[in-house]
This record gives C-alpha cells, structure tokens and sequence, in this order.
C-alpha cells in the first residue's frame, strides 16, 4: 500500500500520520514504502503512540465482538441443497432463473411502492421529526431533496418500464409449463401403439387426480401379462421443478435399463443406465426447460436382454407442452 | 486466500465433487459473514446457497489466475449489499418495520451467559447503523481476517479507500458501541 497517506497536522501544528494510517500501522497491514517513516513518527510521538494504543484495543474489542458474534452459530450444511443442482446444471440453471425472477418481482413491488408514495409523505420521511429544531442545513436538505426525489422517481419509472418489458420476454421468463405450482393437475397423457415388429402392451390413460404425493403412474397396461412396461408418473415435486418423469415395472430385478428418448426432429438417443429394483421397478427423470425438450417417444431397453423392452409412449403431454409428432410410424 | 488453478479448473470442468469440497469449506464462513452482514439468519442461508449457485454457473467464464475465494466473497458481498438496499428501500416506503430487524432467535443460540445475547444485539445494531460497504470492510477485516489487500480484491476497490472504510467503521463502532474507554 503505497501513496495516498495523509499526515495531518495537530493543534501544536505538528504533523502526524492520520487515524486510517495508525489504525493500518497496528493492525500490521502493508503500508508499503511509507512503512519506515512512519513507524519512525510513531515509536517518538507519545501522542501517535496512546492513539495506536486506544485502536488496539477497540480492534480486540471488535474482533471478540464479532467472532462472538458468529461463533458456534449453527448453520445447516448447503451441500445437501445444492448436491441436486450439482449433479444437474438444468435444475441449477432452473433455480438461478426462479431466483432471478423472484427478486425481478420483488424489485417491481418495492419500484411501484415508491412511485405510489406521494411527496408529501417523502419529503416528511426526510424532513426532521416534530419537535426537533429546524435548522437552516435541514431546511435546505429538504428543499433540495424535490429534484432529487423527482428524478428518483423518473429513474424508478423507467426501470419498472424495462422490468416489465423484460418479463413480457418470453425468453426470459421461468419455464413453468404447469402454471400455478399448487393448484395444477396435470391432464392424462395420451399415447398411441405404434407399429412394431415386436409385441408390445398397449396402454389406456387414466387420469392421475392427486397430483402430490409420490410418483403415481397416469396410465395403466390394459393387458394382464406382466410385460416391461414404462408410464409416465410425476409428482407434485416433479411438476414444480419442470421435471419428467417415467416409471417403469416389470422388468428384471438388478438388470440395467436405459430409456430411448427422441425429441423433436432429431434421431432417437439413449439416456444414461439405470438399475432395476428387486421389484422390477425403475425411475429415470430429468428436467424440461421449454416445450422443446419434450420427448415425442419414449421407451425402455432392458440392457442385459435385448429382447425385452417396453411399449413406446407418443403424444407424451408435459403440462401445457404437448410433444412433436413422433418420427415412429 | 487460496489461488489453487487446480480447483478453479476442476470446477470450471464441473466437477462436483470439486464443488461439494468447496461448499464444504467455505459454507460455514460465507454463511457467518452475510449473518453478520444482514442480520438475518434464514437470509443468510438464502444468500449463501445463490452465493454458491452463482459459483457454479459463472465459474465457466472466469479467467484461469482466479482469485476464488475474494471472488465468492465479492458475489456473496453483492448479494449482502443488495438485499441491504432492498430492505432499506422497504424502510423507506413503509414496507417494513424498522424498528424489527432482527432475528435474534435466541434458541438458536449456543446457550450462555445472558450478556452474550445482549452483546450480539448491541453488535448487530452497531453494524446496521453503519454504510454497508464500511460494515462489510469491518467483518471482513476483523470477522474473517482478511487483510486490506484482500478486502480491495473482494470488494474491487483500492487498498486506501478499504484502509479509510475501515477505520470509519472502527470510529464508527467506538462511539456507538463505545467499546474503547478511549472513545
């Protein structure tokens, strides 16, 4: 730290260093080529000296304080929420967004909270209170605080006019295919049998009516063979989240299970293995940041035994997305 | 401060368990310091967790010679500051009641004599009368360490105009707190 120290002279007109200076001197910071004509000053100047030492012993003070402060506060370890946006970039990028969009709502709030605030009530929010004395400073800080509270205000205007601007932008809005979070329920999806060399269940909607609880399936296998079969279950969860989710049973316990997923018009691509469970059972999810990214077709390769997989699920409907037409004839 | 390219590099190839070591060590004092800073434990929480998403999603385009812990800090300092001015604007137009910033669950608190509550309040009163940014030079000074230099890299300003905040803090904090006989 070099340049910028200022001495400033006492009442004797001696000059010595001022209170930053001493303060940096005995807290041990970098003082960089001043170091040694100052600590020269200080070991003779009495006066210099019973400063330092005031400042070392607020600075004790402080410290005790604040470590006080803080010490053994408990707080809740992070990792484990953020461990999910770790793992999955979409859901980090998803919550920063929802942050993003939380304070954007806040800011407008408080914007329109002051535009709606009369100058009366501001210029008597900065005015002393009853019964202090009106000085002449006061009085001048009042009067010169309109233009400043005008222009406050244009500011204001302005920025909620970009705000909202910038929240008509589609782009820049959250993904929020389920609307509301709390009072969505998502509508059956549809799904049709496609042609397949190989047999494959066909499957009926049915509506899932509760929307929370745990992943419950939307659609049912009409037939009574227990073959592979995947549905779409999401949870309340899922559909707050802007998450996917697919189920599926009848497969081999402690097999790998990989879902084939085709979006839009590109070709179909395999998601990443997944255990089946020793009832059969397997879930695979991952999240949809736009209508896009909502699979035309899905189904399940059991890795193990290429023979078996299961049905294809088409027409898959995302809250207010409904997928592209499948490449699948 | 810790320069390891190493880190910075593993998390700039999203690593995650390089981002779990990381939020494993820094939590703890990121999450003191923005308490500190607002006042508000749940906030502070808040605060933390967009500090470290935030981490995640910038470190991409960071350059390689990355002072990363001044740089969390400087996000986590942003985040502090701005949720400050925030609720002093609510202040201002009447959202919020001044006179209840606090949070001040004493349950929450690692039982002791009674006057380290009283001190935590004093403190925490001292500091939200004081400008924001001195307050954040005063924590990061004597809360957690930091010398001058460093507070200049988190707060992206010089080294002087750290050396005069902080001791517009400490003059600041002596007559309010008057914790010095000297004062």
């Amino acid at each position: 730290m070099s340049g910028q120290m200022q001495w400033a002279p006492d009442s004797d007109g001696k000059v010595h260093p001022d209170d930053s200076i001493l303060l940096a001197y005995t807290r041990r910071q970098s003082l960089g080529k001043s170091w040694p004509s100052i600590h020269q000053h200080i070991v003779g100047c009495e006066r210099c000296l019973i400063r330092c030492e005031g400042f070392t012993v607020t600075s004790q003070s402080i410290t005790d304080m604040l470590t006080a402060y803080a010490h053994k506060r408990y707080y809740p370890p992070l990792t484990e929420r953020l461990s999910e946006y770790v793992e999955n970039p979409a859901a980090a990028d998803l919550a920063h967004r929802k942050r993003q969009q939380e304070r954007l709502r806040e800011d407008l709030a408080l914007g329109k909270a002051v535009l709606m605030l009369p100058l009366s009530t501001v210029l008597k929010k900065l005015s002393p209170a009853r019964g202090e004395p009106r000085n002449k400073a006061m009085a001048s800080v009042s009067i010169f605080s309109i233009p400043a509270v005008v222009f406050l205000a244009v500011l204001l205007g302005v920025f909620i006019a970009l705000a909202y601007s910038i929240s008509s932008h589609p782009g820049l809005l959250p993904f929020r295919p389920f609307g509301g979070i709390s009072t969505v329920v998502s509508p059956p999806s549809r799904f049709t049998v496609p042609a397949h060399s190989t047999p494959v269940p066909t499957a009926t909607p049915v509506a899932n009516s509760t929307g929370n609880g745990g992943p419950t399936a939307n659609v049912t296998p009409t037939s009574t063979t227990a073959k592979p079969t995947i549905t779409l279950c999401m949870t309340q969860a899922d559909k707050n989240l802007s998450r996917i989710r697919f189920c599926g049973v009848n497969f081999i316990p402690g097999d790998k299970v990989e879902l084939i997923i085709q979006i839009g018009t590109n070709p179909a691509r395999a998601r990443h293995q997944v255990t089946v469970d020793a009832q059969g059972g397997f879930q695979d999810f991952w999240y949809i940041n736009a209508c896009k990214d909502v699979p035309n077709s899905v189904y399940a390769q059991d890795m193990a035994h290429a023979e078996i997989f299961s049905q294809v699920l088409q027409n898959i409907q995302f809250g207010k997305c409904v997928s592209q037409n499948s490449v699948y004839p | 401060m810790v320069m390891d390219v190493q880190v910075v590099e593993s998390l700039r190839a999203r690593d995650a368990q390089a981002f779990r070591v990381l939020i494993e060590r820094l939590q703890q004092p990121i999450t003191g310091y923005l308490h500190r800073l607002v006042g508000n434990r749940e906030v502070a929480l808040d605060l933390a967790q967009d500090t470290f998403l935030q981490v995640y999603k910038e470190i991409g385009k960071t350059s390689e010679d990355l002072l990363l812990d001044a740089w969390i800090y400087r996000i986590a300092t942003n985040f502090g500051l701005r949720y400050l001015n925030r609720v002093r604007l609510r202040e201002f137009v009447g959202l919020d009641d001044p006179s209840n910033p606090e949070d001040f669950n004493i349950s929450l608190m690692v039982p002791g004599p009674e006057h380290q509550a009283e001190t935590r309040i004093l403190v925490r009163e001292t500091l939200l009368k004081m400008k924001p940014k001195d307050a954040a030079c005063l924590q990061l000074h004597y809360g957690n360490g930091f010398t001058y230099e460093e507070i200049a890299q988190v707060l992206e300003t010089t080294p002087e105009a750290v050396r005069k905040r902080v001791v517009r803090g400490v003059e600041k904090f002596r007559s309010l707190y008057e914790v010095s006989p000297q004062a």
